[in-house]
């Protein structure tokens, strides 16, 4: 009786241990979005796009609060503001200071693969889509997991997506994003990966257009600090156009 | 001249007849010195419109520009302080325009417009064209502000007025994007249906800045003496170490191009008018030499040959083809002159029609065209009443006499 007892345990404990360590697709989304989240952050880099006519690069610097707050500063004196709601730009040119809204959210940052609202981050994806683990796949010799987002709203920009989250650090590897009908619009590829302050982040980044042609973008994160104190009126409009 | 005499004489023997071909004759050379006079009107305001705002008699680009035109490739330019002192001294070159043409957004009110701004050097745009035409209200922006003229359709679309101040927004020459805040010193009535998008004019120097495309512009719009063609082989050969494309206005514009083509089409349909009124006259004739049957008989009875029967009744129809297409051509030159003063307003007609064509249209008449169009008139309809009076001719006296 005891050996059918202790036999009917083990049985229990070997069929359920998958589900014990295995992770849901829920889990692995907050995850590798926690490590992507710091409490402030100042970075500086370069992105480099290239067309039919060419490659160019400009160079940034970027500070940014949490999640909802950062600025972008460019090269030739274009600045970005994201808040919590809205995306503002600046020109030095410029007596007024641009909020993009609707479709000029779509626009390319300074000519690249990158729009203004990728730019801005793909914000919380639990809140937005519903997450499906496809399966466990080999993306450049490394192990991940395969995801599926499937957008419950119309407020997204885009409806569909496929994501691969590296196994050991959860970083997101790769994205493709897609339309609605399963349209192909965006590839974008962590092609390499630093440590910056023992944190593990992706530093050189690859974007492509599928709407465009012969186009390709490559960012490089080339300083990043951790944890830094920023002045809170930093997010403000009145210092966006300092 | 005696034959001359008796066919004066027979014209006005039905005076009712005569006029009814003599109109038919003078309606289609009016209605065609009209028609000339308009279609010359279309294709010089066409060419204005071209060569002022478009394509310039010949127009300097660089060698890829237009293969990459849709894609607004400013970094595709050309730079200007290398070129301008050719342009200076050549003998041919009557006026130079150059300009940076790129697409941009407005931003007013947190939304974008787009627009089609043009870099001006208003101090050479001055020397190239017109400018008090074109300038409806304010005045023209200053060198080095940050001023714009902006197209009257523009304005009342987006309820702009002289004072505001507008953002442009636009990709630049290092295909990154900008923006620039202008005030509107000035609105402009450029006359032309494709004329009347959304267009900006600023200061050449304000746009190089703002496109960093310091000292370079996209195009270079000629004038010049003599003709293109000839001038544009001779700067192509002049400038071939460079990688420009300089095209004459015929090869820019294809729809121009056609228009020149199309106008043997339009003496096709001239001809066309003219055998219509000559139906009259071979009817008329044809009439007349049933009419006089008998003094036909009589006239061959009493010995005049087939020759000069025939010659008689042409005779008579040149006469009242004569005068019926000296009155037509007169009137129809009048009329061409009184609207060359008023203009005709297409307005309604050419909306939605992207041919660089003003709404309202001067026609210009021709000196040569009266001229063409009488000797034409005269000689269709001449030749038309042969046929009645070859027919006459062959009457036999037997038979005609039979009527007597």
């Amino acid at each position: 009786m005891y050996k059918r007892i202790l036999f009917f345990g083990l049985f229990l404990i070997i069929i359920s241990s998958p589900a014990l360590f295995c992770l849901t697709a829920q889990q692995i989304i907050e995850k590798a979005e926690n490590r992507e989240s710091f409490q402030s952050t100042y970075s500086e880099g370069r992105i480099v796009s290239t067309d039919r006519f060419g490659s160019k690069e400009s160079s940034f610097k970027s500070w940014s609060e949490g999640s909802e707050s950062a600025l972008l500063e460019f090269s030739d004196g274009q600045r970005v503001l994201k808040t919590k709601n809205d995306i503002y730009l600046y020109y030095p040119d410029a007596e007024v200071v641009i909020r993009l809204q609707g479709s000029a959210l779509r626009q390319s940052v300074l000519g690249s693969d990158l729009s203004y609202e990728d730019a801005s981050g793909f914000g919380d994806t639990l809140s937005n889509y519903d997450v499906e683990l496809i399966s466990d796949r080999l993306l450049n010799n490394r192990d991940s997991y395969l995801l599926s987002l499937e957008a419950k709203s119309k407020n997204v920009a885009y409806p569909k997506q496929l994501i691969w989250v590296d196994k050991d650090n959860f970083i997101i590897m790769r994205r493709e994003l897609y339309t609605k009908s399963n349209r192909l619009l965006k590839e974008i590829e962590v092609l390499e990966i630093g440590s910056f302050e023992n944190e593990l982040v992706p530093k050189v980044t690859s974007v492509v257009d599928k709407l465009k042609k012969e186009s390709s973008t490559k960012m490089y994160l080339d300083l990043l600090h951790l944890n830094v104190n920023h002045d809170k009126s930093l997010f403000s409009l009145q210092n966006l156009t300092w | 001249m005696k034959l001359i005499k008796i066919a004066y004489r027979n014209v006005f023997r039905n005076k009712k007849r005569s006029l009814l071909s003599g109109s038919a004759v003078a309606v289609g050379a009016m209605t065609i010195v009209f028609l000339f006079a308009l279609i010359e009107g279309m294709r010089l305001d066409m060419e204005t419109n071209l060569v002022n705002f478009f394509n310039g008699e010949i127009r300097i680009r660089d060698r890829d520009y237009e293969k990459y035109e849709k894609y607004n490739p400013l970094h595709l330019n050309i730079i200007w302080d290398e070129i301008e002192p050719f342009l200076i001294q050549h003998e041919d070159i009557k006026a130079y325009s150059p300009r940076v043409v790129f697409s941009s957004s407005l931003y007013i009110n947190e939304k974008m417009h787009p627009a089609i701004a043009f870099g001006i050097d208003f101090a050479l745009e001055a020397k190239y064209q017109k400018l008090d035409d074109i300038l409806y209200e304010g005045r023209l922006p200053s060198d080095n502000e940050n001023e714009l003229l902006v197209s009257l359709a523009l304005a009342k679309n987006l309820n702009l007025k002289i004072g505001d101040k507008i953002t442009l927004l636009s990709t630049t020459a290092e295909r990154s994007t900008n923006a620039i805040t202008l005030s509107i010193v000035g609105l402009a009535n450029f006359g032309v249906d494709s004329m009347k998008q959304p267009i900006t004019w600023l200061p050449l120097q304000r746009a190089q800045h703002f496109l960093k495309m310091e000292a370079r512009v996209t195009e270079i719009l000629l004038k010049v003496n003599g003709n293109r063609t000839l001038v544009t082989e001779k700067l192509r050969t002049q400038l071939d170490d460079r990688d420009y494309e300089i095209k004459s206005l015929q090869e820019s514009d294809i729809i121009y191009d056609m228009m020149e083509m199309v106008q043997s089409v339009y003496y096709m349909i001239a001809l066309f008018f003219f055998l219509l009124g000559s139906t009259v006259i071979v009817n008329t004739t044809v009439m007349v030499v049933y009419e006089r049957i008998r003094e036909i008989g009589t006239l061959r009875a009493l010995g005049m040959h087939n020759r000069l029967l025939t010659t008689l009744f042409l005779l008579e129809g040149v006469i009242i083809s004569s005068v019926g297409a000296f009155v037509g051509v007169v009137v129809g030159s009048g009329v061409s002159l009184l609207f060359n003063r008023i203009g005709i307003n297409f307005t309604q007609a050419l909306s939605g029609v992207d041919m660089n064509i003003s709404n309202i249209i001067y026609p210009v008449l021709d000196l040569k065209t009266p001229v063409i169009v009488f000797v034409y008139a005269v000689c269709v309809s001449a030749l038309a009443t042969l046929i009645p009076s070859t027919k006459a001719a062959k009457i036999e006296v037997v038979e005609a006499l039979k009527y007597v």
